[in-house]
């Protein structure tokens, strides 16, 4: 039976009424004070972010503190990470869909919002990175003048294929599952202006069974075509590094480290979202504890799927005997100039999920919260082991150079948080960010169970 | 299912039928324009707009190439002599036309600026037409030396009354004659006629003369 | 931040001018599609001339009057690249890394430009004016100061001065010209004689503080005899063995087989032990047995002299320029002991060397004193070099008149500044250091309407003026009877012109009076010309500015080199900077560690701290000339004080040790022949690997590339060779602080040994063209690939920067432009290599294996219609080196020397076991190790 049993992912029984005012009204309802702070702030960060971004194109990316040997550093660091994100995202939207873990379907909307603003973060930077970034377009395959192809063999090409094809699939999918409640805000925005801007985004969306049937297909064709997406998008990602020949690059464990590093993170970035925004618009019977436990397990899971892959990567460093990989993955990383990186990664990626195991952290949100932002920071240092130290230590000492990140850099970083910041805030602002339509229904199930037990 | 919708607020519907048509069209139009930012490039790319193919050129001397090919039977190599010497055919130095214009026509207005460049030691301010990419390196000599003639590239100049580059001079042009340079070969005293035509055994034993090879390598344009 | 160094904009009509016209535009114009639409044929073309094919001519650089010849390529009358000329004895094909930046110099934007009286423009009758004047009462009160000369113009016209002005006084200097030796040799022989070396005969040589391969006048010449004979095929082939006995690392200590560490002052001692031992060994009278090596240094002292007493005439001790004239005294003693025939003697090809002219002394005094009525400075830069004790007070002069290229310090302090001529301008006949008749030819007119010296001499006494052409071609018969001007123009040297050596008879008396009591103090500084800056007068050449030191690897400045030991003892690290006093002059500079240096010393640099007009070399670095003392030499005890400031230092090479990897491997010669461990452990290095990718086809030219570590001294001709062959910008020392030099070559030095005199091997990397290269499948747009000659191909216009081609590189050999870097206008874009693309900003750039040469070669071989020979191609840094260390050609062609070094038993790839199959090869380090020594 689905976890839809535990009553406790929805409490009380609101009527069709109390649900669409309690989460369509939060479209119209004046925003509070932080709202608008934190708007301004987002919005300055957002500022910096493109002056930023005009300065690399104006000057060239040598305003960042990458050199030779470390010729990427946090634009991919950055890109790995933010698109990494996204996927706990699709993961509970589209996977847990097809699992039928109804409890989901609180919070999907929320995720995929973050899903569409962390790859849109994430694709800034493959653009951002390019030496010359007005020729990007040759990484795609189309007939040109010069009669020449992209290289097939490179993982490049196909990471601008997969995270292109994940934006629009991700664009699609959280759309599609909110035509209905855009209709629902229509029919009852207060002023004319917002009902015709809503009308046209519903797409004319009249709720009929012909439709709802329609939808429901679209809805899980899409969600099929998202699961794939979830393991391949992050796999395609690093395979930019395990196709080297680098020592801690060139890793067969990469692809499901990867992609569980990335629901981890995702799972956590979820979490550090939604504590707040439940709290301000008073949603606690609608995202309830249980939903918390639930995500905190999740973690807890993917932590351990972490904490294997660091030991198999040192072990099979250690096993294989050779010599490159074992200064970099046995001495270098633990010990080395960026040693405390690595041991900040350990302990937020294996130490702090481990809280997870006691109920009452799971219920403390506080905890959760603080836990979140951890395993945030800890995800950010793995791909910056994976990136900088890797390079910055290869096989020749003579080319050995270390790498510092410039204010351009950091401001970027910063300027990526803001933007995704502003594009989440505008969300929770204009559109119905739990879906109404669904969790109607899903009050509907649990009485039709209540009755059956 | 969305309970109907009871707001004594809205005055009639919000949409009126025509918006269904609308909205269609609208649609249409948004997969059309998507077509067209991909497609539209690509054709202005391969148009002489882009190429500068089919443009002459304002010249400071209004030089006729169909006079001095045709009627005075002047050979390309005559002035464009460096062809076989070096990379660049490169244009007749003041000296070698006064060599003919101090006795003909040498009051002509028209060739004043020949005459002022003479006098001054100036150099004449030609405008080029056939002009590469500087990271693109072409030498004329081993073409012509080779058996690739004058026509192959610059199309019939002797038919032109102001000098236009003919071919789109685009990588996949000069990529597509080196991938298999055998039938566009000529016997070298051919090389500056417009007019040769060859026989399917002339190619053949042209082919064996030069023994013409594939050059694909990156390096043989890009230095 | 990417200021482009030291340039002014020209106008686009001085540009053209000075480019020369028609095609020059498309060499000049950078990696941009969008071309110059002007097309410029000539008025009247030179008949010689075809566009876009670059000519050849011979000529010679001169420094302090030394000749070497050089052939400069030129492209449309541009002068772009200079080799070495092979038919001239001072350079045998080769160049110093300070030849091949000459062609920047010339195209210097702080040259002196135009005549001018205190800052204000003049004309050339004033100075013939200020000359007439000079000339008055036979000269008196008139001092001029040359730099030493060979010229022989310039000598008729000496000579016409000493006889007309004889009031007038004439003298030679040059920091680092040679005196020492010259008194030396004078005081056993009687005459100012030069030393002449014929290393191909030696067996057995022993380097006193002496860098014979790096600074001597006729170092490339050294270079190249040395090093033929350690052409090492297997463990069967012969070798000759060299000690270098010295206190900071040089060049020819890198190439020693065995290095011992001595204070300068202790250079002295050591030469005079050698005698001891040669008298114990009955090689000279017994009263000179003493006194005997003791200590730890007994043991090589002895070691050193049985092995030069078995070597006998196949010997030769050589001291350095640095050390004082009685330790040239004492090894005169030891090569006459030891009846060697590898070093003779002749007089120097310098006019009055050795005289009293050549003393800086008596013209400071006289400005001191305001004696001097009119100054005249030819050339050099005394106001910067004159050592500390005999600064020239040039504003005592009544009238002081400077001609020189560059705006330097000494322009700064005269009243008239005269343009002068870069070496590639002017019209001279020179000697090289052994004599040998080199004429000088311009590449292109003068650029600034400058004088040469000849002229102003010529004025001086009141000749017409001449056309410099016709000076030299009317003088010629007179000067080299029986000899063609123009075979000599074409071949750059008159054949067999070399002075002969003279017979010499040592006087005994005079060897041994040396002190040979080394100095008590704590700290000994060493001041030494740097490699490239010389005595600075390169220092507002920023390639040379940026080339990495051959030793510690250090741009852009300066810097107190001292042992790891004494820095532990100091408590100090590379980069605190420590105050060095000398005889009460103090200067502040930033310490280096370098391991090999003599305990206790510190060895730093001349020609930094510049404070002259010239943009680029002001402020670089510290002037060391400030300790530098007539009375103490170029050695002197030194008081230390530790600051608590740092610099950090642009070293491009922090690491010396091999980390326990086996990237270099290094062995003794008998250990090559005879010794399984290390045989194999070589073969280990080389051989087919197990793959499953395909065997890379070896059908027409396979270029490939050996590199013979055994002779390469790490002198970095070839890396300057290479970024003046291929256009590789400048970046500045920030930059080259965030590890973004841009040089193709870099010569990484490792510490091969454990004990303290710390053996360094040299390992030049550069792409290394590998047959399953790494950068080529991760390229996402096919920017790098593979030709089917095999060579790892960039293409710079395709590429995008995504720099995956860098992360996957295990040699980390591509360079990427971080910025814009390229120069866009100025003078010095003339010197670039029209037939090499210049790259854009956001590229990536590598080694090419000089693909453009190979290419131009298929072109002349395929237009002639004969067969391409594997050995048709030469590299840049090929042609460069001195020591021919490194080889290129066909590895499809059985007779090239590539395909035989592959057969060689210590021939091994770096990284080999990571499978990509380098094209570029090694010949291990091999040391010819004195048994004795182990």
């Amino acid at each position: 039976m689905t976890t839809a049993a535990h009553d406790d992912v929805l409490l009380g029984r609101p009527s069709d009424h109390a649900i669409n005012e309690q989460l369509l009204s939060t479209t119209w309802r004046p925003m509070t004070r932080g709202w608008k702070i934190l708007f301004a702030i987002c919005s300055a960060f957002t500022v910096l972010l493109f002056a930023l971004i005009t300065l690399t194109f104006m000057r060239g990316i040598g305003m960042w503190g990458n050199n030779i040997p470390n010729a990427w550093g946090f634009a991919i660091i950055n890109f790995v990470w933010w698109i990494g994100i996204g996927h706990a995202g699709t993961f509970i939207s589209a996977i847990m869909l097809v699992l039928e873990q109804n409890w989901r379907t609180s919070i999907n909307r929320f995720t995929e919002g973050m899903t569409l603003f962390a790859v849109m973060q994430a694709g800034l930077f493959p653009l951002l990175h390019l030496g010359r970034p007005w020729f990007a377009y040759w990484l795609f395959p189309y007939p040109s003048v010069m009669g020449t192809w992209p290289q097939v063999r490179s993982a490049l090409p196909w990471d601008a294929a997969a995270v292109s094809t994940y934006f629009l699939v991700s664009l699609m999918f959280w759309y599609l599952g909110m035509v209905p409640d855009l209709a629902g805000l229509r029919d009852r925005a207060p002023t004319r202006r917002r009902r015709i801007i809503y009308g046209i985004c519903a797409l004319g969306w009249r709720g009929s069974t012909q439709q709802w049937r329609h939808h429901k297909v679209a809805y899980m064709l899409l969600a099929g075509i998202a699961t794939p997406l979830v393991v391949s998008v992050h796999s395609i990602v690093s395979l930019d590094f395990s196709i080297t020949a680098l020592p801690g690059y060139h890793s067969t464990i990469f692809p499901p480290f990867f992609v569980a590093g990335a629901i981890f993170s995702g799972f956590a970035l979820v979490l550090t979202l939604i504590i707040p925004a439940r709290r301000w618009f008073k949603l606690e019977n609608v995202i309830t504890l249980r939903h918390f436990e639930l995500m905190a397990k999740m973690c807890m899971v993917m932590s351990w799927i972490a904490i294997y892959s660091y030991v198999v990567e040192i072990f099979l460093a250690w096993y294989s005997g050779d010599k490159f990989e074992i200064y970099q993955q046995i001495m270098y990383r633990p010990f080395g100039f960026y040693a405390w990186t690595f041991w900040t990664m350990i302990a937020c990626n294996c130490l702090v999920p481990q809280l997870f195991w006691s109920r009452r952290m799971r219920r403390n949100l506080k905890v959760l919260w603080i836990a979140s932002l951890l395993i945030n920071l800890g995800m950010w240092l793995e791909r910056f082991e994976i990136v900088v130290v890797s390079l910055s230590r290869d096989f020749l000492p003579s080319s050995w150079h270390t790498y510092m990140p410039t204010w351009v850099d950091l401001g970027i970083l910063a300027g990526t948080f803001g933007f995704f910041g502003l594009l989440f805030l505008l969300f929770l602002r204009f559109v119905p960010f739990v879906p109404v339509a669904e969790i109607k229904q899903m009050r509907g199930e649990l009485e039709r169970e209540k009755v059956a037990a | 299912m969305l309970d109907a919708p009871a707001h004594p607020r809205t005055m009639g519907a919000l949409f009126p039928p025509w918006t269904n048509t609308a909205f269609r069209i609208a649609l249409i139009g948004v997969a059309l324009a998507a077509t067209g930012v991909i497609v539209a490039p690509m054709v202005y790319a391969r148009s002489p707009f882009a190429t500068g193919a089919q443009q002459p050129l304002l010249q400071p001397i209004a030089f006729d190439h169909r006079h001095h090919v045709k009627d005075d039977g002047i050979d390309c190599l005559y002035c464009h002599e460096n062809a076989q010497r070096g990379p660049y055919a490169g244009l007749p130095d003041t000296a070698r036309c006064m060599g003919c214009h101090a006795q003909i026509w040498n009051d002509s207005v028209t060739i004043a600026p020949l005459r002022k460049s003479y006098e001054s030691g100036a150099p004449i301010r030609w405008q080029r037409v056939h002009s590469l990419p500087d990271f693109v390196y072409f030498d004329h000599s081993i073409h012509v030396t080779r058996g690739i003639g004058c026509v192959t590239c610059h199309g019939k100049v002797d038919d032109m009354a102001a000098v236009y580059q003919v071919k789109p001079l685009s990588m996949q042009w000069c990529v597509d004659c080196h991938r298999d340079p055998a039938p566009h070969l000529r016997p070298l005293d051919q090389i500056t006629s417009t007019t040769w035509q060859p026989t399917p055994e002339e190619m053949t034993r042209l082919a064996a003369t030069f023994e013409p090879r594939s050059l694909t390598r990156c390096s043989t344009c890009h230095r | 931040m990417t200021k482009p160094i030291g340039l002014d904009a020209l106008s686009r009509r001085q540009f053209f001018k000075l480019a020369g016209i028609g095609a020059a535009a498309a060499g000049i114009a950078g990696c941009s599609s969008r071309p110059a639409r002007d097309i410029l044929p000539y008025a009247e073309r030179p008949p010689e001339l075809t566009p876009g094919v670059a000519t050849y001519y011979a000529t010679s650089l001169v420094q302090d009057g030394h000749a070497t010849g050089v052939i400069v390529e030129t492209h449309e009358g541009r002068p772009t690249k200079i080799e070495g000329n092979p038919d001239h004895p001072a350079s045998l094909g080769a160049t110093r890394a300070i030849e091949q930046a000459a062609v920047l110099s010339l195209y210097d934007p702080q040259r002196t430009r135009a005549i001018t009286d205190r800052g204000v423009p003049t004309s050339w009758a004033s100075i013939e004016r200020v000359l007439a004047e000079a000339r008055a009462d036979r000269g008196r009160g008139t001092q001029v100061l040359l730099e030493p000369t060979s010229s022989l113009l310039a000598g008729e016209l000496l000579a016409r001065i000493r006889a007309t002005l004889p009031a007038a006084r004439v003298t030679f200097w040059a920091p680092f010209a040679a005196r020492a030796s010259l008194a030396g040799h004078r005081s056993v022989f009687g005459r100012p004689l030069e030393r002449r070396l014929a290393l191909h005969d030696a067996d057995v040589i022993v380097a006193l503080d002496a860098d014979l391969v790096g600074d001597h006048p006729f170092a490339l010449a050294h270079a190249r005899h040395f090093a033929d004979r350690r052409r090492v095929v297997d463990g069967d082939s012969r070798m000759n063995r060299l000690y270098a006995i010295e206190t900071s690392y040089s060049p020819t200590g890198i190439l020693a087989d065995h290095r011992f560490r001595v204070r300068p002052s202790e250079i002295g001692l050591v030469a005079r032990e050698l005698l001891a031992e040669l008298a114990a060994a009955g090689k000279v009278a017994p009263e000179l047995a003493a006194p005997r090596a003791t200590g730890p240094r007994a043991r090589w002292i002895a070691a050193i002299a049985r092995d030069l007493v078995a070597a006998g005439g196949r010997s030769a001790i050589i001291a350095g320029e640095r050390q004082p004239a009685a330790v040239h005294a004492l090894v005169a003693g030891l090569n006459a002991a030891l009846a060697s025939t590898c070093v003779t003697y002749a007089p120097s090809a310098l006019i009055e060397a050795g005289e009293a002219s050549h003393d800086l002394g008596p013209l400071a005094t006289a400005l001191a004193h305001g004696e001097v009525t009119t100054l005249i400075i030819v050339g050099g830069n005394p106001s910067y070099t004159a050592p500390a004790d005999q600064g020239l007070a040039i504003d005592r002069a009544e009238r002081s008149l400077y001609l020189g290229a560059y705006a330097n310090e000494t322009a700064a302090a005269c009243h008239y500044v005269v343009p002068g001529l870069h070496d590639l301008e002017l019209w001279d006949v020179v000697r090289a250091a052994d004599g040998t008749i080199s004429p000088q030819q311009p590449m292109i007119e003068p650029l600034f309407d400058g004088h040469s010296t000849c002229e102003l001499l010529a004025t001086w006494l009141g000749d017409k003026p001449v056309a410099a052409r016709e000076r030299v071609e009317a003088a010629w018969p007179r000067l080299v009877p029986g000899t063609s001007f123009h075979q000599a123009l074409a071949r750059g040297a008159v054949a067999s012109s070399a002075t002969p050596a003279v017979p010499v008879e040592v006087a005994w008396s005079a060897v041994a009076t040396h002190a040979a009591t080394p100095s008590t103090a704590a700290y000994e500084l060493e001041l030494r010309a740097h490699p490239y800056l010389y005595d600075g007068r390169h220092a507002n050449n920023p390639w040379l500015l940026e080339l990495p030191d051959p030793i510690t690897k250090l741009t852009w400045d300066n810097a107190a080199q001292v042992s790891p030991r004494t820095a532990a003892r100091l408590g100090i690290k590379t980069g605190d900077i420590v105050a060095l006093a000398v005889a009460g002059r103090s200067l502040e500079v930033p310490a280096i560690v370098v391991p090999g240096q003599a305990d206790a010393t510190f060895t730093l640099y001349c020609g930094f701290g510049r404070t002259g007009a010239e943009g680029v070399a002001r402020g670089v670095g510290v002037s060391a000339f400030r300790l530098w003392t007539t009375a103490l030499g170029f050695a002197a005890p030194v008081e230390v004080a530790v600051t608590d400031r740092q610099r950090t230092l642009a070293i491009t090479q922090g690491h010396w040790e091999l980390e326990d990897r086996d990237q270099l491997p290094s062995a003794t010669l008998a250990e090559l022949g005879h010794d399984p461990r290390v045989r194999s452990e070589l073969a280990r290095q080389r051989g087919p690997q197990p793959t499953l990718l395909g065997k890379f086809s070896q059908t027409g030219a396979q270029w490939a590339m050996s590199i013979d570590l055994t002779t390469c001294s790490g002198c970095s001709a070839c890396v300057m060779a290479c970024a003046a062959e291929n256009n590789t910008p400048v970046v500045g020392r920030e930059q080259v602080l965030n590890s973004r030099e841009m040089h193709w070559l870099r010569l990484d030095r490792y510490v091969t040994g454990p004990d303290e005199d710390a053996p360094i091997a040299v390992e030049p990397m550069a792409c290394q063209h590998c047959e399953n290269a790494p950068c080529e499948y991760v390229c996402p747009v096919e920017a790098t690939s593979h030709s089917d000659d095999g060579l790892n191909e960039m293409t710079y216009n395709r590429c995008v920067g995504t720099r995956f081609c860098s992360n996957n590189c295990p040699y980390k050999v591509r360079r990427f432009n971080w910025f814009d870097f390229k120069q866009h206008s100025g003078l010095q874009v003339l010197a670039r290599n029209p037939d090499v693309t210049v790259r854009d900003r956001g590229v990536m750039e590598k080694c090419t294996y000089c693909v453009q040469r190979i290419r131009r070669a298929e072109i002349d071989a395929r237009e002639a219609g004969r067969p391409f020979q594997g050995h048709d191609v030469r590299t840049a840094c090929q042609q460069v080196c001195p020591t021919q260390a490194i080889t290129f050609g066909s590895l499809n062609d059985a007779t090239t020397a590539v395909t035989e070094h592959r057969t060689r038993p210590h021939d091994y790839a770096v990284l080999h076991d990571q499978g990509t199959v380098p094209r570029t090869h090694y010949l291990a380090r091999i040391r010819n190790r004195n048994p004795e020594l182990g």
